[in-house]
């Protein structure tokens, strides 16, 4: 016999540590000078995202399936998703201050995946089968994951009031707006094949909706005379919100029971 | 709705940097005269709110009066008809007098937040308020005047709404002519009119898509076909022909096969038990640790568990004669042993039943005995006193307690469908005796007691000051109408019929004509009980598990997938943790129907429809969408037609595009064009 779930679990704690180790090393990497600590925090990222792929890549072999299945496993992916941008932007554009927030998120997210972790691996259920199911998961999350450090740079740019912050944000949330749309596309034609309907009004759809409407409101509404800037990076902060809540608030729903796309 | 003279905009650059310049808007970088004209309008976000809102507010009311309007007092005076076409015609005046602000409005960046921001609260809106629920549910949750509030404004059912579906139709409407406006046929608008158009594209699409649409189901058992579905969407006619035949000539269900688990139950927070860990029963018997430091390997699994007997060559010659023959398709020897008083024989195909004695002598006392009257149920006590036991009697036991005789069953078996015991024939194979011993002030202790392990309450976790208990059976051996007995000292088998020999013959020919095979007889053989699997299918699995903690000692146990048997849950030496055997839940690996499209009365296509595999035929797509597992050759359908989906997917692809261009290709061409 051996461990149908667990045996994961210790690299997982792992991989939150070295977030964790991140996060803390930038603490006193706050001060201008101490760009050592920050390069620490950096290198303990990029080993964190290292292990990451890693664990991606041996439960895709161990469960013999794409591991975004569970709440537990999305967990993981979300991690690695938010490290992938946030490396692409620190090499485009030396954005090192993305990395307290991109470790956080990741520990944040580690700790709860492994508070409520999977006993076992789940089996794909029949209508998970389908060629759709990776490039609407993988969108969806590299959309959330870019949202995201748009959101981190929102606060940064609301924080320091620097235009520069509120450019890298608007190009994270335009980036993150045309995956969210492809996501929301690609799942609209995965649901016709998988369910007969493109759209089916189910809850979580009608929240993906919420937050499309939020970003393409904050694309609009930063074009107005007078909200090109803070204002419109208060809007980034508040849109991202509605991708929190996509994410993790179905339950909460008086609907969600009609759902069938919320996480168990 | 409100014109205000506020001063065109002045342009401003949103952002110091080039590549945020890019990503602004045609509305400010586009040489618009709506910025420059001051005798054009200019709207605001307010005035757009406004007009969105009084939109809503007609679109609300609408159904209301239109009921109003239908009621008998009213109607056929053709006074509802005249109100309407006076309101309509107020409503083109209306739109006629302020077409061009109406215009300006409605392909305003200020409109477009409005419609925006009011499609994301009713949407949300959407989520917060019960959709299609029942009546009580809307009671219980809102109350009498909450529940009208709802109703009221079509919140129940608020996606199809009349004030939705208005909303949405203003949206495209608005869309439609910010296109026309906009002179998206100008390479720098490209993305703008693939965008906004792609969105107007999709509407148009759905619309089709309801107009043209059907959504039905066909239910169908394998072998049957239809040639109609029963609409679910409401139309009017029910049964909608398809135009061709479907015939269901197959339907499968796969199921994951590795479904079996060792679970690890511990308590969790709240003291409830709760699945902490998994163990999937691989090839490998390594030693796994299962917390708590203890370590657990599975020594043998069987899938669908029996306790088999099996003669054995008695190695110093002290056995009793012993007869082996396989049966039918049976892939094990059945075994008899000579003078065992437990054993009634075999039951032969041809409903003669054999037996084995040792001498003639033997059989001739058989013949002449009188007919008995069954088994003889005996109790042996720890100090070897026997006690003569019936099903339904109490008898007293040592130290005041009492054992009362709940049932016996020669043949133990238990059902995991209906968690019951009972028995599988009359046969004496494994007679078990279910007693429970009454002690004053106390629960009763049921327990079986089997008279083929006498040792089964020792292994399997009954305290150690229980009351050993032995079952004994003895059968009465008496004769019936058609016998073969097989006599150990000649090798010969006599036919038997009402108590008279009429044939005799030798082993190896006694069953010529009978499914009887290998038959042999073993001088002196002895007996044993082994475990084994009936069948490679995972019916009834029970697996044999070492376990110890750290360097202890090796404990072996077995575990069933029974959970109600003692062996169905394995106790840790933590005392915190229980090892218990189940299969997996949800463990539908595919649907699989084979759809046969028949046109005229000949077959035209064949394919096989799964969940993500429709099948696409005259206009038709067909969904593998239910089951039921306790009719195994039913499969359900749902049929969908919807002569919209080519233009929506156009439309799910024009307007990714359009937004990718606004995003990433459009700051390039102005980037040179500026430079």
């Amino acid at each position: 016999m051996f461990d149908a779930g667990l045996a994961i679990h210790p690299w997982v704690g792992a991989m939150g540590a070295l977030n964790g180790g991140a996060l803390l090393a930038w603490l006193p990497g706050a001060r201008k000078d101490a760009v050592g600590w920050r390069r620490a925090a950096l290198v303990l990222l990029v080993l964190a995202f290292a292990l990451n792929t890693t664990l991606l890549v041996a439960r895709w072999v161990d469960a013999g399936r794409p591991p975004f299945k569970t709440l537990f496993e999305t967990m993981i992916f979300y991690p690695w998703c938010v490290g992938l941008v946030t490396l692409v932007l620190v090499a485009m554009h030396r954005l090192l201050v993305l990395v307290p927030f991109a470790a956080g998120i990741s520990a944040f997210g580690i700790g709860y995946a492994l508070y409520r972790p999977d006993v076992d691996t789940v089996l794909l259920p029949p209508a998970l089968q389908s060629g759709w199911f990776v490039p609407h998961v993988v969108t969806y999350f590299m959309s959330y994951a870019a949202l995201f450090v748009s959101f981190a740079l929102a606060i940064l740019a609301l924080a320091k009031r620097s235009r520069s912050f509120e450019t890298y944000a608007h190009g994270a949330a335009i980036f993150g707006l045309c995956a969210l749309s492809a996501g929301l596309v690609m799942g609209g034609v995965w649901g016709k094949f998988a369910w007969g309907d493109w759209w089916g009004w189910d809850p979580k759809e009608n929240w993906a909706l919420v937050t499309w409407l939020a970003y393409m409101l904050y694309a609009h509404l930063r074009l107005m005379e007078g909200w090109a800037g803070r204002r419109s990076m208060v809007v980034l902060v508040g849109a991202f919100c509605a991708v929190v809540f996509t994410y993790l608030g179905m339950n909460m729903l008086p609907t969600a029971e009609q759902s069938m796309h919320v996480y168990q | 709705m409100t014109p205000t003279t506020a001063p065109a905009p002045v342009r401003r650059m949103g952002s110091a940097s080039p590549a945020a310049a890019a990503h602004d808007d045609a509305h400010r970088d586009s040489p618009n005269p709506h910025f420059s004209d001051p005798r054009v309008h200019h709207p605001t976000i307010a005035s757009s709110t406004l007009l969105v809102g009084a939109v809503w507010g007609l679109l609300v009311v609408a159904p209301h009066l239109q009921r109003a309007m239908s009621t008998p007092a009213l109607d056929g005076t053709g006074l509802g008809w005249t109100v309407i076409a006076v309101a309509a015609a107020l409503l083109a005046l209306v739109v006629f007098v302020a077409r061009r602000v109406l215009f300006a409005t409605i392909t305003s960046l200020p409109f477009s937040i409005a419609m925006l921001g009011s499609l994301l609260v009713a949407t949300m809106v959407g989520t917060l308020v019960l959709q299609n629920a029942e009546p009580a549910q809307y009671l219980a949750r809102y109350g009498e005047s909450g529940t009208r509030v709802v109703r009221g404004l079509q919140l129940d059912d608020l996606f199809h709404s009349t004030w939705f579906r208005g909303l949405v139709a203003l949206m495209a409407l608005s869309l439609s002519l910010l296109c026309v406006r906009n002179k998206v046929w100008r390479t720098a608008m490209w993305g703008h009119g693939l965008a906004h158009g792609g969105v107007v594209v999709i509407l148009i699409g759905g619309l089709i898509g309801g107009i043209g649409g059907a959504k039905g189901f066909i239910d169908l058992h394998e072998g049957q076909t239809a040639s109609s579905m029963v609409r679910t969407d409401g139309a009017a006619e029910r049964v909608l022909p398809l135009g061709f035949s479907v015939t269901l000539e197959e339907f499968d269900v796969d199921h994951y096969d590795d479904a079996w688990r060792l679970f690890l139950y511990q308590p969790g927070d709240s003291g409830e038990w709760q699945v902490k860990r998994a163990f999937q029963l691989g090839e490998t018997d390594d030693w796994t640790a299962v917390g708590g430091g203890e370590l657990v390997r599975v020594v043998a699994a069987w899938p669908d568990y029996e306790l088999r007997r099996e003669l054995r060559v008695s190695a110093d010659g002290t056995g009793r004669p012993g007869l082996e023959l396989t049966l039918g398709a049976d892939s094990r020897p059945s075994v008899l042993l000579a003078g065992a008083s437990g054993d009634a024989g075999l039951s032969l195909p041809d409903g003669s039943r054999l037996r084995l004695v040792d001498t003639s002598d033997e059989l001739q006392r058989l013949i002449a005995a009188p007919a008995g009257d069954g088994a003889r149920h005996v109790v042996r006590l720890a100090d070897g006193s026997e006690l003569d036991v019936e099903p339904g009697g109490t008898y007293p036991l040592p130290q005041g307690a009492r054992l009362h005789v709940m049932d016996a069953l020669p043949d133990f078996t238990y059902d995991i469908a209906s968690k019951s015991a009972r028995s599988a024939s009359d046969e004496p194979r494994n007679p078990a005796l279910e007693v429970a011993i009454l002690r004053d002030g106390q629960d009763p202790e049921t327990r079986w007691l089997f008279a083929k392990m006498p040792d089964y309450g020792s292994q399997h976790g009954q305290a150690a000051d229980a009351l050993p208990l032995v079952y004994v059976r003895e059968n009465a051996l008496t004769l019936g109408a058609h016998e073969r007995v097989a006599v150990a000292a000649d090798g010969l088998v006599r036919e038997l019929r009402d108590g008279r020999v009429v044939d005799t013959r030798p082993l190896a020919e006694a069953f010529d004509g009978l499914p009887v095979r290998d038959a042999r007889l073993l001088p002196s053989a002895v007996e044993v009980t082994v475990p084994g699997t009936r069948s490679e299918r995972w019916d009834r699995p029970v697996v044999e598990l070492e376990h110890r903690v750290g360097g202890g000692p090796v404990q072996r146990v077995s575990i069933s997938a029974d959970h109600t048997r003692p062996e169905g849950v394995v106790e840790l030496a933590d005392g915190n943790s229980v090892l218990v055997l189940d299969k997996r839940g949800d463990d539908v690996k595919s649907f699989t129907s084979r759809l046969a499209v028949t046109v005229d009365g000949e077959k035209v296509h064949e394919a096989l429809v799964r969940v993500n595999e429709p099948l696409t035929w005259g206009g038709f797509m067909f969904y593998q969408s239910n089951y039921r597992p306790e009719d195994p050759t039913y499969s359900g359908f749902l049929v969908m037609r919807d002569p919209g989906l080519p233009v929506v997917f156009t439309g799910f692809a024009l307007m990714v595009a359009g937004m990718l261009f606004i995003a990433y290709v459009r700051p390039r061409i102005l980037a040179r064009r500026y430079s």
